[in-house]
């Protein structure tokens, strides 16, 4: 907040930039009333999930692990290695970009806009399921970019990591429905990216299926415990340039 | 003997990028794994929209699937990233280096990127291969001959576009210093008038109206509706004058820009 005008065009930048995927859904519904089961109002709720999902992952952890590359590259691991804290931890929350909250504020309004009618206690139940799914879904993304990154360890173009972690995000902007045969199943077991958005967006359309329910949490533990694993290996490999 | 020395200069740019990138192997693919990415779920949305139709506005199953194909082509083949190549040699001070080398500055980052599309146009043929060979039944073919070659024609031509607007983009860096706002406003304006996301023919009236001025067209729509035969022999001659003028009105902003730039650039250190 030190240089406050920049981070106020990057608000709205990022606003703007978000707006492209309000208006996208839009024109695709300009042509349909529904698209692989989703209506309008749903396909709104998934893309403020989407824009949500993307605030917060730059809020709390994106920034920091793409930044990542050039902490190991510039021999600054060492540090992260001999603190009293968590080497993966700190590297993830090292950095926050709160440039990108204007995704954050767009998604909300969205969602607030589209919420689903009904009685207080769906509504409430809705919101507390969204939540919980929302933030396994997190934990699913947080997984797969940490799972990438390790590439650092072993290669000076982890840099290009970012790219493919952002690309294999906004994969997640569409819902997964759309998909079949192999490409569903890829997108549901493989790279879980049906749990980052599709899914907790159906919490709030009402479609969500107890199995998905189930599965989310499951993809959530899973990927954290596969991606530290991958995280441990790497670290373990880890041979200082500097010290 | 001026001609083939100004030729042999840049050729011989484009081929060392060329050989770094056949060295430099695990970042060509990446960034062709970002590309394939990049437009891997557009055909998935635009074929949940035709549902059980035979046709939207104009297009089957195989436009549409073949319309992607041909975008991922020309993202391969025609579309640059220079704009952050210029920036940084501005904001850095690195075009002191290009300065003193009888090169023009712009160019050479223009011809290094084409250094990496040479490459890249192999994956395309391979994609398009394995396309037409394994999903037929989801390819359409150019009517004609006269298609086909129109096709290439305008396909050189949005390779150009791409790298004039990116080197634009990139001088306004003499004036602005911090250029993130203005590469995002390109990036937006191409995303939404340049047919990557769809068909602009699929989109609102509005937005196909705005789309008509303006030059983003000529990147992704224009070419692959001329592949698909949807343009008509004036239309096609139309597209053809509209993409010079805007051609001409390129080379004269990157000249003027330029010539502009260079009065109030400062380099040190050399």
């Amino acid at each position: 907040m030190a240089y406050r005008g920049n981070f106020v065009l990057f608000f709205f930048l990022t606003m703007c930039e978000s707006l492209v995927s309000f208006f996208v859904v839009v024109i695709l519904y300009g042509h349909v009333q529904n698209i692989a089961g989703w209506e309008y109002q749903d396909m709104l709720l998934l893309t403020g999930t989407f824009m949500l999902s993307n605030g917060i992952s730059w809020l709390i952890f994106k920034a920091g692990i793409s930044d990542f590359d050039r902490v190991i590259n510039a021999g600054d691991f060492d540090w992260y290695i001999i603190k009293p804290i968590d080497a993966q931890f700190l590297a993830s929350v090292r950095r926050i970009d709160i440039d990108d909250t204007g995704r954050l504020v767009l998604g909300f309004i969205i969602i607030v806009m589209n919420f689903p009618s009904g009685d207080l206690l769906s509504s409430v139940v809705k919101i507390l399921l969204y939540l919980f799914l929302f933030f396994c879904g997190q934990a699913v993304l947080y997984s797969i970019l940490l799972a990438l990154k390790t590439v650092t360890f072993k290669s000076i173009e982890g840099w290009a990591t970012n790219a493919i972690a952002w690309r294999l995000q906004d994969l997640a902007q569409f819902p997964t429905d759309i998909y079949r045969g192999v490409v569903r199943i890829i997108y549901l077991f493989v790279v879980p990216l049906a749990f980052i958005v599709t899914v907790p967006a159906k919490a709030l359309t009402g479609t969500l299926t107890i199995p998905l329910f189930f599965g989310a949490f499951a993809a959530a533990a899973g990927s954290l415990i596969i991606s530290r694993m991958i995280w441990n290996k790497a670290v373990r490999g880890y041979s200082s340039a500097s010290s | 003997m001026y001609h083939s020395t100004f030729l042999m200069k840049y050729l011989s740019v484009i081929i060392l990028h060329t050989k770094k990138i056949l060295v430099d192997r695990a970042r060509f693919f990446i960034w062709i794994l970002v590309d394939t990415l990049g437009v891997i779920v557009l055909p998935f949305v635009w074929l949940a929209i035709l549902g059980d139709r035979d046709m939207l506005l104009g297009f089957t199953r195989a436009d549409i699937v073949t319309y992607f194909i041909l975008v991922y082509v020309i993202n391969l083949v025609a579309t640059s990233h220079i704009s952050e190549y210029v920036h940084a040699d501005i904001m850095k001070g690195d075009l002191n280096k290009l300065l003193v080398r009888p090169i023009v500055p712009p160019l050479y980052h223009a011809m290094a990127q084409y250094g990496y599309k040479f490459v890249s146009l192999f994956v395309a043929c391979a994609v398009c291969a394995i396309a037409i060979t394994f999903f037929p039944e989801y390819i359409s073919l150019p009517p004609t001959a006269t298609h086909a070659f129109w096709f290439l024609f305008f396909l050189v031509f949005a390779g150009f576009h791409s790298s004039a607007i990116q080197i634009i983009v990139g001088l306004a860096t003499f004036w602005l210093g911090e250029t993130a706002a203005l590469m995002q406003l390109r990036h937006v304006l191409e995303k939404i008038f340049s047919g990557e996301f769809g068909p602009l023919s699929l989109f609102p009236i509005l937005i196909q109206a705005v789309g008509a001025w303006l030059p983003f067209q000529y990147l992704f729509f224009v070419p692959i509706q001329i592949y698909l035969g949807k343009l008509s022999g004036g239309e096609i001659l139309s597209a053809l004058f509209g993409m010079l003028f805007w051609s001409m009105m390129y080379l004269f902003i990157i000249i003027f820009l330029w010539r502009r730039g260079m009065r109030r650039y400062e380099g040190v250190g050399i």
